[in-house]
Parts: C-alpha cells; sequence; structure tokens
C-alpha cells in the first residue's frame, strides 16, 4: 500500500507549499535474524489480470505481445527483460508485478487491457523477500506447503494461508522467496516472520 | 486433512472452505411443472449420510476454484477430488 505523507510548509506570500512523498507499508523494512535476511520487497505497480471466459487463446497471443514471454502454466512465473514479473494463480488469473520498469502504465497495462479484465492491486499487497540459509526452516513455522524443490521449484508460485494469512509465495532460487501479502495486515505478517525466524 | 487437488497436487484443507452438498451444482429448472417442490428440496434439503458423500470446496486461499470432493464423512477419507467444473451437469 502506498501511503502518502503530506506535509505543508509556509510558501512564499502565504500559499502553501505541498510535498508529497510515496510510504511504503513497511516503511523499507530490513532486518537479519538467525542468517535469515528480511527485507520489504519494493514494486511500483502490481495488476492482477483475468481471463475472460472462453478468450485463453487470445489472452495467450496478447501476453506474448506485451511481455516478450509466453503466458505461464498455473503456479509457474515469467521473468520479462525489464525485470516485470508475472505470476499465474488460477486457472483464469494472473498477476503482474512491476518493480520499477518506468513505461509499465503507459505501455504494457494498455496492451494487456486490449485481452484482459485489468485491476491496480498496487495498493492492496506487500512484498517481503526472504533469504538465507536457513529460511526453510522458518517457512516450514508457518507455511502448509511441501517446499521440497521437487514440488516447488524454482520459479513456481503458490497462494497459500500462512498464520491465518493470505500469502503468494514465489521461489527465486533454492533459499530466497519472495512472500506478498495483504498490505492491510503486512505489519501482523511481517511479525509472523520474525517470530518464526527467531525460534528457529 | 489433505485435499488431492486435481491441478495443483495434495494441499492442507485449512486453504479450503467447505461449501456443503455438491447437490447445489444442478439447480432445478424454475419452468418445470414441480418446481416449488424442487427448489424446496435443493434449498433445504440434504441427505447428510454417514458414509460416502459429494460435497463442494471451495479453495479461498488458493487458485479459487470450486471442487467436487467425494469423501467418506465416517472415516474422513477422501475418495475422489474433482473441478466443479468438469462435473456440473453430471
Amino acid at each position: 500500500m502506498f501511503r502518502l505523507t503530506l506535509s505543508i510548509r509556509k510558501g512564499i506570500n502565504n500559499v502553501a507549499k505541498l510535498d508529497l512523498k510515496i510510504k511504503k507499508p513497511l516503511d523499507g523494512y530490513s532486518k537479519v535474524i538467525n542468517q535469515i535476511k528480511i527485507a520489504e520487497y519494493q514494486f511500483d505497480n502490481l495488476i492482477s489480470l483475468a481471463i475472460p471466459l472462453k478468450t485463453e487463446r487470445k489472452c495467450k497471443l496478447n501476453f506474448k505481445k506485451s511481455l516478450g514471454e509466453p503466458m505461464p502454466n498455473i503456479e509457474k512465473s515469467i521473468i520479462d527483460k525489464s525485470g516485470i514479473l508475472g505470476f499465474r494463480i488460477g486457472l483464469d488469473l494472473l498477476l503482474v508485478c512491476n518493480p520499477s520498469h518506468s513505461s509499465f502504465v503507459k505501455k504494457t497495462v494498455p496492451s494487456l487491457k486490449q485481452a484482459f479484465y485489468i485491476t491496480d492491486q498496487t495498493g492492496g499487497w506487500c512484498g517481503v523477500r526472504v533469504d538465507g540459509d536457513r529460511v526453510i526452516e522458518m517457512l516450514e513455522r508457518i507455511c502448509p506447503l511441501n517446499l521440497s524443490q521437487k514440488i516447488f521449484a524454482i520459479g513456481d508460485v503458490k497462494r497459500t494461508i500462512m498464520d491465518h494469512l493470505n500469502v503468494i509465495i514465489f521461489r527465486e532460487t533454492e533459499k530466497k522467496f519472495i512472500l506478498f501479502s495483504p498490505s492491510s495486515s503486512s505489519g501482523s505478517f511481517l511479525k509472523s516472520i520474525e517470530i518464526s525466524s527467531r525460534n528457529i | 486433512m489433505l485435499i488431492d487437488h486435481p491441478l495443483l497436487g495434495p494441499r492442507d484443507a485449512s486453504e479450503f472452505i467447505y461449501m456443503g452438498d455438491a447437490k447445489l451444482l444442478n439447480r432445478p429448472n424454475w419452468k418445470s411443472q414441480n418446481s416449488k417442490t424442487k427448489f424446496l428440496d435443493y434449498g433445504y434439503l440434504r441427505k447428510n449420510p454417514a458414509g460416502v458423500h459429494k460435497e463442494l470446496w471451495y479453495h479461498e486461499q488458493g487458485d479459487r476454484s470450486w471442487l467436487v470432493v467425494t469423501r467418506n464423512t465416517v472415516t474422513h477419507e477422501i475418495l475422489k477430488v474433482e473441478l466443479a467444473r468438469d462435473t456440473k451437469g453430471k
């Protein structure tokens, strides 16, 4: 969630001078606990793409045209040249996360709109990257999924529940994951990650 | 309890919500002669068997799919899991 911080300074001739600054849900949090690096994963945009009924073929072509990569299968992901992530989390549902590519809103989104139903969910999700040798031990305490690489390979993405909160988990490398949780409960989720990291 | 999702593999039951008897997939035709009786049956009457039962489960904390789970309500053994979209009208 982006929170705009408004500060009013006295300007010239009593006209207010406004400064708007973007504040991320976890305010750029970063900490190492038991050799696990926990850091907020910051992104500029996160949109959901829903496939309209009976248009999967059209959507596949559009996805390839817009992002330069084939539309992933269910629970798989793609990363395009500019670092944009695409997750397929359901038969008819995808998420696209743009870390910082400047032309995403002006070019990629209008292109995707030609085939998909699009909802901007940038404010709804918060990302946390967990990384380290003991990350699996930490996740095993809160995540009900089988984290073995045979079942949950690098590049896979799954939606599940951790400490009663809805979480999308993406495996970047063997011991590095990005966890997306609703931004409204991001503080609670961060606390459960911290506690789990301390308790391994 | 694990539910063996047809697309995603075994997933913990905590990701799902139980949504009742799978008969809800077969809505009666409101134009039929005895539609009143059929809707009473559809809306309110359940067999609630002690044994094999077809149930609807919604994968809310997952891919948001609807499943038809055939489960033994006495032993909790899951005998079959299908996507609801594949079973509707069968």
